[in-house]
């Protein structure tokens, strides 16, 4: 993977995101009142970071990508999913999936990154905000802001290739569940590192959503 | 050195928590690992600064006025392990005094999960670093929180949400120094559940109005900047050498 085909990637995934708000928060009363802040908030920052990511790959002579057009279905993943009355707690599980994709897929291009610190850091600040992003609408959801082992919790069969390898609980050489034994154990190792997903893994988990 | 073991919390050096704790060998193996070869510098030998305190009565003492804490960028990336240390220690000892003082707060019951959970998350962090690192290039630090009522649940929201930024803007600003490919991974493993955090801290203070995340990116702060903020929650005098003189502003710049 080039700097360029990270960034395309990582663009891919922020139209996903971005594309699923703007649809929930243009179905009229479809995302309840309560929520409605924190959709609009996720919505405009992934707006932001598309246009961010397409300012990194012009003034690198790359081309942004242009906008897919998405299923959200998943191809029969999420069937009949239309932004419909009643299917207000699929969006939500899409959200969850997506933002918690989205801190694992930015991570496992933190390497390409790696020789482009302007490309890394900016990777990083948009980064940090979609493990923010994330931890919300879990949390809304009534679940934790972390993830545990490589739960899936409640989502569609999708989901779990989407939590595949989040169980690690020794980084590097150190065993995190030893030394946590008497403060949350291997639970709390897993919660405490999130683990990257390489491109092929999200390419098999975005591809689905692509029509 | 005592300050950073607090009542309930087995310290990484508590014999027991930490018994596979691997040693320099093994340390050198695990840097190595990490792309970081035959780099670990001599550091400077430091005295770490013991203040009065005990271990039943933690630290309040005022920020750098204590013995110097010295962070060497000469060294690579062992540097900005040892920064990443600092602010672990930090964050471990802050969860560590809101969970002693449960007892006598008004922090419900349900956000005291909360706390314990993302206290148990620093320690495994802490746990990393000083494994991590080993004992030669350890950086333990004496804490404090000075003015900061650990029973007030308004309080320690507050405080917390420092915390957490400021983990968050050190460690994006500091991974453009990295060498090893696997010393970056590991950082960016840690940052984004920082991210989680200070959201989850931020959705405790004002639910579901957009606090969780003040903006589309985070800022990425130089590691002089950093340091800045690091030292007042710091006894020890935090010295940082040979910090590079270029910086790689992220999206908000100001870093």
């Amino acid at each position: 993977m080039t700097v360029l085909d990270s960034l395309r990637l990582l663009q891919v995934i922020e139209y996903l995101q971005s594309d699923l708000y703007t649809r929930g928060l243009a179905a009229v009363g479809f995302i309840p009142t309560a929520d409605s802040e924190v959709f609009k908030t996720l919505s405009a920052q992934q707006a932001v970071h598309i246009s961010t990511l397409s300012l990194l790959l012009t003034t690198r002579l790359g081309t942004p990508v242009v906008k897919p057009t998405f299923d959200f279905t998943g191809k029969g993943a999420v069937p009949g999913f239309a932004f419909a009355a009643g299917q207000y707690e699929t969006f939500r599980m899409l959200s969850q999936a997506f933002e918690d994709l989205g801190v694992r897929a930015y991570k496992g291009q933190m390497q390409a990154f790696q020789a482009d610190k302007q490309a890394l850091t900016y990777a990083l600040a948009m980064h940090s905000v979609e493990g923010r992003h994330a931890a919300e609408v879990r949390r809304i959801r009534g679940r934790k802001g972390w993830i545990t082992g490589s739960s899936a919790d409640d989502l569609p069969a999708f989901a779990k290739a989407i939590y595949a390898g989040e169980d690690v609980a020794t980084q590097g050489s150190v065993n995190i569940g030893s030394a946590l034994a008497s403060n949350g154990g291997v639970d709390a190792a897993t919660q405490a590192f999130d683990e990257p997903l390489t491109t092929a893994q999200v390419t098999a988990i975005i591809t689905p959503f692509i029509a | 050195m005592t300050d950073d073991i607090t009542r309930d919390v087995p310290s990484p050096d508590t014999p027991g928590s930490f018994a596979e704790r691997p040693r320099a060998t093994s340390r050198r193996g695990f840097l190595r690992a990490l792309g970081l070869g035959g780099t670990i510098a001599a550091l400077p030998r430091l005295v770490v600064a013991c203040g009065s305190d005990s271990v039943t009565e933690p630290s309040n003492g005022i920020p750098g006025t204590g013995e110097p804490l010295l962070i060497d960028f000469a060294s690579g990336d062992v540097a900005i392990l040892q920064l990443a240390s600092v602010i672990e220690q930090i964050e471990a000892e802050f969860y560590a005094r809101v969970v002693a003082a449960f007892a006598t707060s008004n922090i419900t019951a349900s956000e005291q999960t909360v706390f314990t959970e993302i206290r148990d998350h620093e320690l495994g962090h802490r746990a990393f670093l000083d494994g991590t690192l080993g004992a030669d290039a350890a950086v333990p630090a004496t804490v404090t929180f000075r003015g900061v009522n650990f029973s007030d649940r308004a309080a320690v929201l507050t405080a917390a949400r420092a915390v957490e930024d400021l983990g968050i803007e050190t460690y994006n600003g500091a991974a453009q120094y990295l060498t090893g490919p696997d010393t970056l991974l590991a950082i960016a493993k840690i940052v984004s559940v920082e991210g989680r955090h200070s959201s989850t801290i931020r959705d405790l203070q004002e639910p579901k109005n957009g606090a969780f995340s003040p903006a589309a990116s985070d800022d990425a702060w130089r590691p002089t900047k950093a340091a800045a903020s690091i030292q007042s929650y710091l006894v020890d005098k935090l010295g940082l050498v040979n910090v590079p003189t270029t910086f790689v502003e992220g999206p908000k710049g100001g870093g």
